[in-house]
């Protein structure tokens, strides 16, 4: 396919928003929560370093969650905004907007908690399941009694013979004050119910890591299901001779090592992993018909990332 | 704008509740949510009215057609305006209520046993309409149930069982509402609410018919034992069909039906009323209100049979005794509001067409014949006792109403499917109904000689019809009229006895 052709671009690699690939660590967080499922638990959170793929993570994982009887749990994802005003009250509120609820001015607080705890019934037993999952982003927007309009939640679809397992997601740094204040014994109540489980999201770890991100560029379909893979659709002279993405896995990760040492980076992020891989298929590797990949092709891509940009601050002793 | 999600509230559904309780259901599921903006019209909120009503019409659509057999029974427009609503506490504080709590006969709730109340325990009001509900902040009745304890947990040790042998048999007399859509405009039983335990239409006839498949049910209202011929047959998928395509309305099989039908009430006659007694049959176009009034005896047995005879025969015949151009019409338009006995060729059942085998047709027709003999008696009973009684009233047959639509054939049906369905049929024995209803009457031949004298002398005929002697007519002579041999004109026979 020709660059000037507009189809072209609406391959999901030029757009974030539809660009999902599987990693490792997406899996072990769907066991992770799969487990907390199986067990009863009613909630947990997880933490990771920001642009680490959470949410993107949690986009993935929300339609593959499944009971032990292998019946899909419905899920929603709930994004917490920083408001000046922090109240139960606007929990609830945000939750009804969140579903597309009506909100009227001269609903009350219950009105607003039960007619969003009816929607997630309504959701489940659509389903013909007795569970939900809520799925709460950036729980460090909120303040600790806040959690008690979660409690309160859990409460009422309890009562209405559907089981909240609600998964908290958080900034590592940022929610850490916030873990600390719910340990205080006042917050007992919040703490047995959703922060009893807890679980840590990290980028690419590995080789092995990177190499698993890069076979499905080799594997994956646009248009799906009949059209070439991600790899063939931009290099397919060199797919057609055997050229794998996935074989570059090693160059990839000791270009990364040496920036992750500078950096002192615990991981590969998945905005940054993903980006670097996205504009050297489609940028660099592309412009040669061999596809060549060099060390200062991919340092290039990185730099493009934003990696390095989005940790001076920290690398500066 | 994107219309706003409204919840349904699953978490309250259960089965065979009504669309009241799927309002309440809809109205507790979401809090805040005011009547007009589901049901009222504005640029704002039609999408959301539409959307409410599109989930509401496909909630019912999947559900209500399966679990939820009285939802063709649109209650909503009328409870939302009816003020007498029947409930039980229990399952209002559950948001559950059940059609079956609007049938007069069920005095106590099938689930709890508790007496069904007009008003609700908590607020003390009247039960809410659809449009009160949304306004009422009661745990018991209004827009919002107590959710302390589990819902799910309260729920279930409670047994629908009862709740589905009840709307079984709801159902059955539904069916017979589609069926007795074809004798009548207003077809019995108008309502299920006006069906009280001490009439005869009362569905107990099916305790009699099943005795232990509705024992439980039937343990909520009081039986009243009525004898009842069974009877069952078949019905076959066709399209329904039209007078046009039935080629002929009234078959040969008709005219035996009517024979079979007149030598039986004439032989009922001959039970009752004096040995020697000839039943004259007769038009009334000179004997009515006036006649009445004024104290001219009149002979019931003729009375009846004359009017019955006319009815039945001159459609199909198309011969007629009443000259409906001149004259009285007190009799005339009274029985023109009467069932006009047809054969019933097809039915609808959950809207499929169903042809009804040769001897359905039959039994239906003579059934319908009977009946309408027994309208005109209970009708002419009355009038016997207290001839008075023509003064105070339009039309003779109002009389009898109540009587007459109670004395409908009740039919019952099961394994309705698309290719075959079974009618399971029960008839009231009319014989000993009309045999009941003969033995209120005591007229002796003179009377009904000096009837017939009076009927002739007084005779008004238009100018082209020719004065006849009167005609005595057998039997074997009747049925060569059924059956074509022997055409009556008009002109030619302004008399009829048949003995």
């Amino acid at each position: 396919m020709k660059t000037n052709d507009d189809s072209y671009y609406n391959h999901p690699v030029f757009d974030s928003l539809k660009f999902r690939i599987e990693t490792r660590q997406i899996i072990k967080l769907n066991n992770v929560i799969t487990q907390w499922l199986w067990t009863g638990a009613t909630g947990g959170y997880i933490q990771g370093i920001s642009r680490v793929g959470k949410s993107s993570a949690f986009e993935v994982i929300r339609n593959t969650l499944k009971t032990r009887s292998k019946a899909p749990v419905p899920t929603h994802i709930l994004s917490i905004p920083r408001r000046d005003k922090s109240s139960i009250s606007t929990i609830f509120k945000n939750c009804c907007f969140s579903a597309n609820l009506v909100v009227k001015r001269h609903q009350t607080a219950d009105d607003l908690k039960n007619n969003f705890a009816h929607y997630l019934v309504d959701i489940a037993l659509s389903y013909n399941v007795r569970q939900f999952v809520l799925l709460v982003d950036e729980m460090q927007r909120l303040k600790a009694f806040q959690f008690d309009a979660f409690a309160e939640l859990y409460d009422v679809m309890r009562s209405l013979g559907v089981s909240l397992v609600v998964i908290f997601i958080g900034n590592t740094y940022e929610s850490d004050p916030l873990i600390e204040e719910i340990k205080n014994p006042r917050f007992d109540h919040i703490r047995g119910r959703f922060f009893s489980q807890k679980s840590t999201f990290t980028g690419l770890e590995s080789a092995e890591d990177v190499k698993f991100c890069l076979e499905q560029y080799d594997t994956l379909k646009y248009p799906s299901p009949d059209g070439p893979t991600y790899t063939q659709f931009f290099l397919p002279q060199a797919y057609e001779i055997g050229w794998r993405f996935a074989d570059q896995y090693k160059v990839l990760w000791s270009v990364f090592r040496k920036y992750q040492k500078v950096l002192k980076l615990p991981s590969w992020g998945m905005q940054y992993f993903s980006c670097t891989a996205n504009i050297l298929l489609s940028d660099y590797l592309s412009q040669s018909v061999e596809a060549f990949c060099s060390e200062e092709m991919i340092e290039k891509c990185i730099d493009l990332s934003g990696l390095h940009t989005s940790q001076i601050d920290l690398s500066v002793p | 704008m994107k219309p706003y999600h409204l919840n349904i509230g699953l978490a309250l559904q259960y089965p065979y509740e009504s669309y009241y309780s799927k309002v309440r259901r809809l109205v507790i599921a979401n809090p805040g949510v005011k009547y007009s903006l589901l049901f009222e019209k504005s640029s704002v909120i039609e999408n959301v009215k539409i959307h409410c009503l599109e989930k509401v019409v496909s909630h019912i659509n999947e559900h209500g057609s399966s679990d939820c057999p009285l939802s063709s029974i649109n209650n909503l427009p009328e409870l939302s305006i009816r003020q007498n609503i029947q409930h039980c506490q229990n399952c209002a504080d559950m948001g559950y209520h059940t059609n079956l709590f609007n049938c007069d006969w069920i005095t106590n709730c099938p689930l709890h046993h508790t007496p069904l109340t007009n008003k609700c325990n908590k607020c003390h009001l009247p039960w809410p309409t659809v449009k009160d509900m949304f306004n009422r902040h009661c745990t018991g009745c209004g827009n919002c149930i107590e959710l302390e304890t589990n819902n799910s947990e309260r729920w279930k040790n409670v047994n629908f069982e009862a709740i589905k042998q009840l709307e079984e048999l709801v159902l059955g007399c539904k069916l017979l509402d589609k069926i007795s859509s074809r004798f009548v405009e207003n077809p019995y039983p108008q309502s299920m609410r006006s069906v009280r335990v001490d009439v005869l239409d009362f569905p107990a006839h099916l305790n009699v018919l099943f005795p232990n498949k509705y024992a439980a049910a039937l343990n909520y209202v009081e039986k009243v034992p009525i004898p009842y011929n069974e009877q069952t047959f078949h019905c076959i998928p066709t399209k329904l069909l039209t007078h046009s395509d039935i080629k002929i309305q009234f078959p040969a099989w008709t005219g035996r039906s009517r024979v079979n039908v007149m030598s039986n009430i004439l032989n009922l006659i001959k039970q009752t009323g004096e040995p020697e007694h000839q039943v004259h049959v007769n038009n009334y176009n000179n004997f009515g209100q006036h006649e009445l009034t004024i104290g001219t005896c009149f002979c019931p047995y003729c009375l009846a049979v004359s009017l019955w005879f006319n009815r039945v025969i001159s459609y199909p015949l198309n011969v007629s005794h009443e000259y409906i151009d001149h004259g009285y019409n007190f009799f005339v338009d009274g029985y023109h509001q009467l069932p006009f006995p047809e054969p019933m060729v097809n039915i609808y059942i959950n809207n499929n067409a169903y042809f009804l085998e040769d001897d359905y047709q039959i039994w239906s027709y003579e059934v319908q014949l009977k009946q309408l003999f027994i309208s005109l008696l209970v009708c002419i009973i009355p009038l016997f006792k207290d001839p008075d009684l023509a003064n105070r009233i339009s039309s003779f047959s109002i009389l009898g109403f109540e009587k007459i639509y109670r004395l409908r054939p009740i039919q019952y049906a099961y394994n309705l499917n698309q290719k075959h369905s079974i009618l399971k049929v029960s008839e009231p024995k009319l014989e000993s109904v009309i045999l009941e209803l003969l033995e209120n009457l005591q007229s002796n031949n003179n009377r009904c000689e000096e009837f017939h004298q009076y009927l002739y002398d007084n005779h008004k005929r238009p100018e082209h019809v020719k004065a006849e002697p009167n005609l005595l007519i057998s039997m074997n002579q009747l049925k060569l009229l059924e059956f074509g041999a022997y055409k009556i004109k008009l002109n030619e026979k302004p008399w009829l006895i048949a003995y």
